[in-house]
């Protein structure tokens, strides 16, 4: 495995523990960062709305509800800095993979033992978006096995599109602006998985699952076809310090 | 290696120039969906292609700045690099914000004014094939009135309306058919019985003294038998009994024309018009000449019009623009409060016309008064409306209440108010600059909620500011990610409008968030810490574009 870190074989451990830690870092940065912004911008739409009064209320309901997006934001701003760190499409992965499971999972199991009741009033939410809070509210409640494969095909559906942001070599300004409109899509495309009309294309094909289970079925295809999509079109990381 | 300076301005026109080129293409597209009447269609056309580069204007200006800077050879500090294209940028940014403030306005009414026309248009259209097919011949003529304002030469209203003339023309002679008596059967014998029964009541009245009877009843006799030479003897010599004993009919028909004009004249002395207006009217269709006639005629006219006005006033107003529904609300200093509400407006020059009103006004002596037509010059408003080429037709306002009466009423605020009102309450986008930047005052006092037009200003004093951000955001993209061998120039534009869809959601979201700003702003402060306040609010937003382009970038700033 490539790294950006040049020291002695004995210290590549250590340097991939330090890549590994350097985009843990930068994660829950931005993490914290958009989800307090998100948190902000929605508490005020309510404030706006219903008055100075509601945002005691609904504090910690926006706060609740901004993860899922503060989690994809976090993990496709953290794509730029794996392709700097990693030059291998496995390693990088790994760590997207881990970091964002761990982030959903952290976070679900925060709503589950601290704040269940948080996100009941998701009005003051963009309409588009709802459907995930209230989604991300269920699904950690949930029993452990929901929990877990919801969860888990969540954040495996942000790290796979991490080959978006490679799409071209000569052209990384393409990635650049492919990203924030890609971390919408995917937000929006769960959206659509998490709608009626998904459940019925799997009744249509004869298999009676539940909602849970079909968004995580969807979710997991978009992410293989994302894995696909990386290994035929997109280039590999490049793993050295940027131009300039 | 060869020093590739940043061209931004000029990536910048190019791209604003490929918007123009596609949003032009989007509404060719389009134009077969959007219900634009031929007529309009180049210039509807062309205010979406400009409209289409307001809209992507943002995104054009990140982009460019982004591809400027990503070929560019800059190794000092992002305030350096991004230095080469700030001095560009404000003037971008000036230009953007003259074009977002005085122009796009301008375009977006146009194009609504064109789609509302259309619309019109189909819908008269619509309303006369109706109305022509359940035969109500006058309702589709009147619909085709309104179609004819907007545009004679479209197809479809030559075609209908020369099948709707051809009808009225057909129901006219059909009516006047049906009015006609039957007449029997006739035959020679019983023409010349009837003839002669006449001729013997002809000589019966000759005998009576009865000049003009004999005359009657000889011409009524000859026209049924003609071959009686007596009969024909006896026209000839009643008629020139006629003319030997009495005035000539040419005399006669002066002095009733001149008693006709006395009555008129002595109606206007008393101030009647609207009769006095009835009877020159007549009499001008008699004697078109007559000098006095058309003095009069003009007179009570200008005297009609101290209290009422004529329709075909509204109608050309309503012609031109139709405003739509209209709502004001003063309070006097009196604490009396007055409300027009009207189903439709039209500003003209000289007056604000109104349908369909209802006017309150609370105090001590209440009004509640409706009115089909209404007509508001300086702070009047009259309330009858007359037909001037039928001024029978007279539409009267109806008083609800015991103390109201006459035609005209005294409004606590004036023509200029109204319009200023019906600007104030349209669309916020489509306010001028001027109006909306000296208008919220007003907005208060007519009435109007005042929260939306603070947050356009606040939108279109963000214009520069946003500009300015967009560029330094693109600079430090494309200081960041900069290739390793500079894209070739037709690299640079065949890529540039998929950079510039790209950016367009997620600037319409960081967009919202500074809706949101101004929302919270107008709801929490007062509308003169309003401004201040979201100045800062933006300067602050530049100072932190600044930081967070300079760490994209990667550089610190010097």
């Amino acid at each position: 495995m490539g790294s950006a870190c040049q020291v002695p074989r004995r210290m590549v451990q250590f340097c991939q523990m330090k890549n590994f830690l350097a985009v843990v870092f930068r994660f829950l940065i931005i993490f914290i960062v958009v989800d307090l912004c998100l948190t902000l911008a929605w508490t005020t739409g309510a404030a706006i709305d219903h008055g100075l009064d509601t945002v005691r209320l609904v504090l910690s309901a926006m706060l609740v509800s901004a993860m899922p997006a503060s989690i994809t934001a976090a993990i496709f701003i953290c794509f730029f800095l794996v392709n700097r760190l990693f030059a291998s499409r496995l390693a990088g992965y790994a760590v997207l993979m881990v970091l964002s499971a761990a982030a959903a999972a952290g976070a679900g199991l925060l709503v589950r033992f601290v704040c269940v009741d948080c996100a009941s009033d998701v009005s003051a939410l963009p309409p588009l978006y709802r459907p995930i809070a209230q989604w991300f509210v269920h699904i950690s409640a949930a029993p452990w096995a929901d929990f877990a494969i919801g969860l888990g095909t969540f954040a495996a559906m942000n790290a796979a599109c991490w080959s978006l942001t490679r799409l071209s070599r000569n052209r990384p300004l393409f990635g650049a602006f492919v990203a924030p409109s890609a971390a919408l899509a995917s937000l929006y495309l769960f959206s659509m998985y998490l709608s009626g009309p998904a459940d019925a294309v799997f009744r249509l094909a004869g298999l009676d699952l539940t909602r849970t289970m079909t968004t995580a079925l969807l979710a997991t295809c978009t992410a293989l076809g994302m894995v696909l999509f990386d290994a035929l079109f997109a280039m590999k990381p490049t793993g050295v310090p940027r131009h300039g | 290696m060869a020093e590739h300076k940043p061209a931004y301005m000029a990536v910048a026109i190019g791209l604003f120039a490929m918007a123009f080129v596609i949003g032009f293409l989007m509404a060719l597209a389009s134009i077969g969906h959007s219900g634009v009447l031929f007529r309009f269609a180049v210039s509807w056309e062309t205010m979406n292609a400009a409209l289409a580069i307001a809209r992507w204007a943002p995104a054009i200006l990140l982009v460019a700045s982004a591809l400027a800077l990503e070929s560019s050879e800059a190794h000092d500090g992002f305030t350096g690099a991004a230095s080469q294209v700030l001095a560009p940028a404000l003037i971008l940014a000036a230009v953007i914000s003259i074009f977002y403030l005085l122009v796009v306005p301008g375009l977006a009414e146009r194009k609504a004014r064109y789609e509302s026309q259309s619309q019109l248009f189909v819908d008269s259209l619509r309303g006369a094939e109706e109305a022509m097919q359940t035969g109500t011949l006058e309702v589709a003529a009147r619909n085709l009135l309104a179609c004819a304002a907007i545009d004679r030469l479209d197809e479809r209203y030559i075609e209908l309306n020369e099948k709707v003339q051809k009808s009225l023309v057909e129901a006219r002679a059909a009516k006047a058919d049906m009015e006609a008596p039957p007449e029997p059967p006739r035959t020679e014998e019983n023409d010349w019985a009837e003839a002669n029964r006449f001729y013997l009541e002809a000589l019966k009245a000759r005998a009576e003294g009865r000049l003009f009877d004999a005359h009657y009843l000889a011409k009524r006799s000859a026209a049924l038998y003609s071959k009686r030479p007596e009969v024909r003897r006896l026209v000839n010599e009643t008629w020139s009994d006629l003319q030997r004993l009495g005035p000539s009919a040419e005399q006669k028909g002066e002095a009733a024309l001149y008693k006709r004009k006395l009555e008129g004249y002595e109606r206007f002395q008393e101030g009647d018009y609207l009769e006095a207006y009835r009877i020159y009217s007549e009499l001008a269709a008699e004697a078109s000449g007559d000098v006095d006639i058309a003095t009069y005629l003009k007179r009570s006219a200008d005297g009609l019009l101290t209290i009422a006005f004529f329709t075909e006033e509204d109608a050309r107003a309503f012609s031109r623009n139709d405003g739509g529904p209209f709502k004001i609300t003063v309070t006097s200093p009196d604490g009396s409060i007055s409300t027009l509400a009207a189903s439709r407006m039209a500003i003209a020059e000289e007056a604000v016309y109104f349908r369909n009103i209802i006017y309150t006004r609370s105090g001590d002596k209440p009004v509640r008064v409706r009115a089909p037509f209404a007509r508001l010059h300086g702070d009047t408003l009259l309330l009858r409306a007359v037909n001037r080429d039928h001024p029978d037709m007279v539409w009267e306002p109806t008083y609800e209440t015991p103390s109201g009466s006459g035609f005209a009423i005294r409004l606590p605020f004036n023509q200029e108010d109204a319009t200023r009102a019906h600007w104030l309450s349209g669309a916020p986008s489509d306010i001028p600059i001027a109006l909306l930047a000296t208008g919220i005052a007003d907005a208060g006092r007519f009435g109007l909620e005042t929260q939306p037009l603070l947050i356009e200003l606040a939108g279109r004093m963000a214009y520069p500011f946003a500009a300015l951000m967009l560029a330094l955001l693109g600079a430090g993209l494309g200081i960041r990610f900069k290739p390793a061998a500079p894209p070739s120039t037709q690299a640079k534009y065949l890529t540039a409008p998929v950079f510039v869809a790209l950016a367009i959601a997620p600037l319409q979201m960081i967009a919202d968030v500074g809706h949101l700003a101004a929302r919270a702003l107008a709801t929490w402060l007062s509308p003169t810490l309003f401004l201040p306040a979201w100045v800062a609010f933006l300067g602050v937003c530049v100072v932190i574009s600044l930081f967070v382009s300079a760490r994209i970038a990667g550089r610190s700033v010097h």
